[in-house]
């Protein structure tokens, strides 16, 4: 069968409300078929039934038919208007008292069925689906499907909410679903419980629609995250899949559908960790510049160098491990579980006095608590702290719900792997060019992050700057479009500039231009902008709506570069520039 | 031999041969047709919809239809024996029961298409 794009969405396959009509059809055989079988026999036998003696000898007419089916319609409903026309005879309210008993049974009978059904799980299931399908059907503008609504997946929805992007999310558990529904999002968005796993079950989140702009895979196991690619791959190829893999080997299978962005939450953690005790600043820059705007800046830490000491050894503890040895620090191991898979200095939990001195407590300038219990790694932090109360400590945050714990242990730095997943995720929704500013991170030495981090910091009064990407084309920037096509010419200072002289210039910064292949980064103010370019801007809300006012509109454009020959909208000019 | 499919082929063939029963005869004189007839075949045709429900082939959905056609065709001629023989003072006459007739006669066309895509079901399966 061949399914493409445009078709699938409209196709006239039979959807999910119509499985509701059937099956309501389909219970209701047997009880409208009662229904009618006991009304035709009481209408037949009360229309034979003989009437009333009169006084004069004779006996009434029996009744017609039509009659008969009118009282007995009255009847069987429990309406009971009496006898009508005329009183009956007693032959005919013998056959009344049957056929009361008859259709008041049937009729019941045919509400209990419906009142049974209505209960059904499988008709409650296919309501839902059929409200879930509708629902996204309507959506009119573009959306993001989250399959998986655990930590990470709820962290992703937060954010999408946030910055006003649509989603529909799709999950497994219905307790977890249940409380996605109760938290209070500013979109109503439309929510299944249903395994993500299934093409149909994508399909119906609106996996075909031309307004679909992502798949976010956060779903608990590796397998499920890796079908869902797969299905997005081969149904939708336009749609990125962005996917969470724990198990590094399965993400190198992922990785082959190419285009995608495939996270290791371990990997990156350790990652980050490694770049946090190396290079804080360039740490700093990175956490502000994938945190959400309007959170307050992150704190400032200075891991320092010499020996470390790592508890756990599992695939994050591992990866942290090189990371550090990679970064010119020396690292001792404790662990008990993969104590005999080698690697591993102490054999030990690390919450005891005996295991942390075994490993090097005396010199240790700073400890990881990696395992992946989040009791653990506390008890850890409070021994390392008891002994040592300068040590510099991480701490792996497993479950947010423990959050309030390590707040109130106040450690120096405590990742939770579930927001590392989800601000990449959104960094890379919200602005694909900024992920391309982010693998050059690496690229700057410490002194020039301190600069960035810093300048960034200021940006937004002391918050997460807003950051926004532009592409200088007709349907995005029309008036700039418009305006250089007109020969005119537009520099980054210009279009940063306030209307006024006296006012200081707009409160935002050029990160990035991409122009073709060039990259330019940091450009200088006197560059001007030509069409095609794509521009990365870091600021607050106010630069972002003036910037966008400006780019669409000419009249906007020619205050800023006083090139303003002619004001006015587009009746002004039909009317006197003609 | 499945019990289902007896009762309903057996619905379908009623409400065809109900239906024809009712318009054989001439048109036009009142004898030659029967109003219990009517009523059977109104109520045998209202219970082969009901069986037709629920069925999400295309087949089933066409023999749904057919169904609904000889339903309103058959409701139309009660409605109208009603309307005539009780309401009107002069009762029945043969102009009525041409009408009557001619109403079933479109119904008999759908039982028959029914019966027709019964059939030919069957004949598919066997090859």
């Amino acid at each position: 069968m061949q399914v493409s794009a445009a078709s699938g969405w409209t196709s006239d396959q039979p959807g999910p409300m119509t499985d509701v009509v059937f099956l309501i059809l389909r219970r209701m055989r047997t009880p409208l078929i009662l229904l009618i079988v006991t009304f035709t026999i009481c209408t037949f036998g009360l229309a034979l039934m003989p009437g009333v003696d009169l006084p004069d000898g004779t006996r009434a007419e029996r009744l017609t038919f039509f009659d008969a089916f009118y009282v007995i319609s009255y009847t069987a409903t429990t309406i009971g208007f009496g006898e009508i026309p005329g009183p009956f005879s007693i032959a005919q309210r013998m056959w009344m008292t049957l056929s009361i008993f008859m259709t008041v049974t049937g009729w019941y009978y045919t509400l209990v069925t419906i009142l049974a059904l209505v209960q059904e799980r499988t008709f409650q299931t296919a309501l839902r689906m059929g409200r879930f399908t509708r629902r996204v059907r309507s959506i009119r503008e573009p959306f993001y499907i989250v399959c998986g609504a655990g930590e990470t997946g709820t962290l992703v929805c937060r954010g999408l909410d946030r910055l006003g992007w649509a989603f529909v999310v799709i999950e497994r558990d219905e307790d977890r679903l249940q409380a996605l529904r109760l938290s209070d999002f500013h979109l109503d968005a439309p929510m299944i419980g249903a395994d993500a796993s299934q093409p149909a079950v994508l399909q119906e989140a609106g996996l075909l629609s031309p307004f679909c702009r992502g798949v976010v895979a956060v779903v608990h196991d590796d397998e499920s995250n890796q079908a869902i690619a797969v299905t997005t791959r081969l149904l939708a190829p336009r749609v990125p899949v962005l996917a969470r893999i724990r198990d590094s080997e399965t993400e190198t299978h992922v990785g082959v559908f190419g285009g995608d962005l495939v996270i290791n939450p371990f990997e990156r953690f350790a990652e980050q960790l490694g770049a946090a005790v190396s290079a804080p600043q360039r740490y700093r820059l990175r956490e502000i510049l994938t945190g959400l705007e309007g959170d307050p800046l992150p704190e400032q830490h200075h891991p320092p160098h010499g020996h470390w000491i790592v508890c756990g050894y599992g695939r994050f503890g591992r990866a942290v491990v090189s990371e550090l040895r990679a970064g010119g620090n020396t690292v001792s191991v404790i662990d008990v579980e993969n104590y005999a898979a080698g690697g591993v200095d102490v054999n030990g939990t690390g919450t005891d006095s005996v295991s942390l001195g075994a490993a090097g407590m005396d010199e240790a300038v700073g400890i990881v608590a990696g395992n992946s219990s989040d009791t653990k790694n506390l008890a850890i932090a409070v021994t390392a702290r008891d002994l040592k109360p300068g040590i510099f400590i991480v701490t792996r945050e497993n479950q947010a719900a423990n959050a309030p714990l390590f707040e109130a242990f106040t450690d120096d730095l405590a990742m939770v792997p579930s927001r590392i997943v989800a601000s990449e995720f959104l960094a890379r929704i919200t602005t694909p060019l900024l992920v391309r500013y982010l693998n050059r991170i690496p690229t700057h030495n410490e002194d020039e992050c301190k600069a960035l981090a810093d300048a960034l910091g200021t940006v937004n009064g002391g918050r997460m700057p807003v950051i926004w990407s532009l592409r200088v084309d007709a349907k995005n920037a029309p008036g700039l479009t418009q305006f250089l096509a007109d020969g005119g010419e537009l520099t980054l200072a210009q279009l940063r500039s306030s209307y006024r002289v006296d006012e200081e210039p707009l409160s935002a910064l050029v990160l990035l231009v991409v122009r073709g292949r060039r990259v330019l980064e940091a450009p200088s103010d006197d560059l001007a902008l030509e069409r095609g370019d794509e521009v990365l801007f870091a600021g607050d809300d106010r630069a972002l709506r003036l910037v966008q006012l400006r780019v669409e509109n000419q009249v906007a454009l020619e205050m800023i570069t006083n090139t303003n020959s002619q004001r006015g909208g587009y009746l002004w000019h039909r009317l006197f520039h003609r | 031999m499945n019990f289902e499919k007896v009762v309903f082929g057996f619905f379908i063939t009623l409400a065809l041969t109900l239906n024809f029963g009712f318009f054989t005869g001439d048109m036009e004189i009142v004898d030659h047709h029967n109003g219990v007839e009517l009523i059977a075949a109104t109520v045998v045709s209202l219970i082969a919809t009901v069986l037709k429900f629920g069925d999400r082939t295309q087949l089933g959905a066409v023999h749904l239809a057919t169904s609904l056609v000889a339903d309103l065709q058959l409701i139309v001629a009660c409605v109208l024996w009603v309307w005539f023989g009780e309401v009107n003072s002069g009762g029945l006459d043969g102009s009525h029961m041409a009408l009557i007739v001619s109403m079933s006669a479109g119904a008999l066309v759908a039982n028959a298409v029914s019966v027709v895509l019964m059939i030919s079901e069957v004949m598919q399966f066997r090859r």
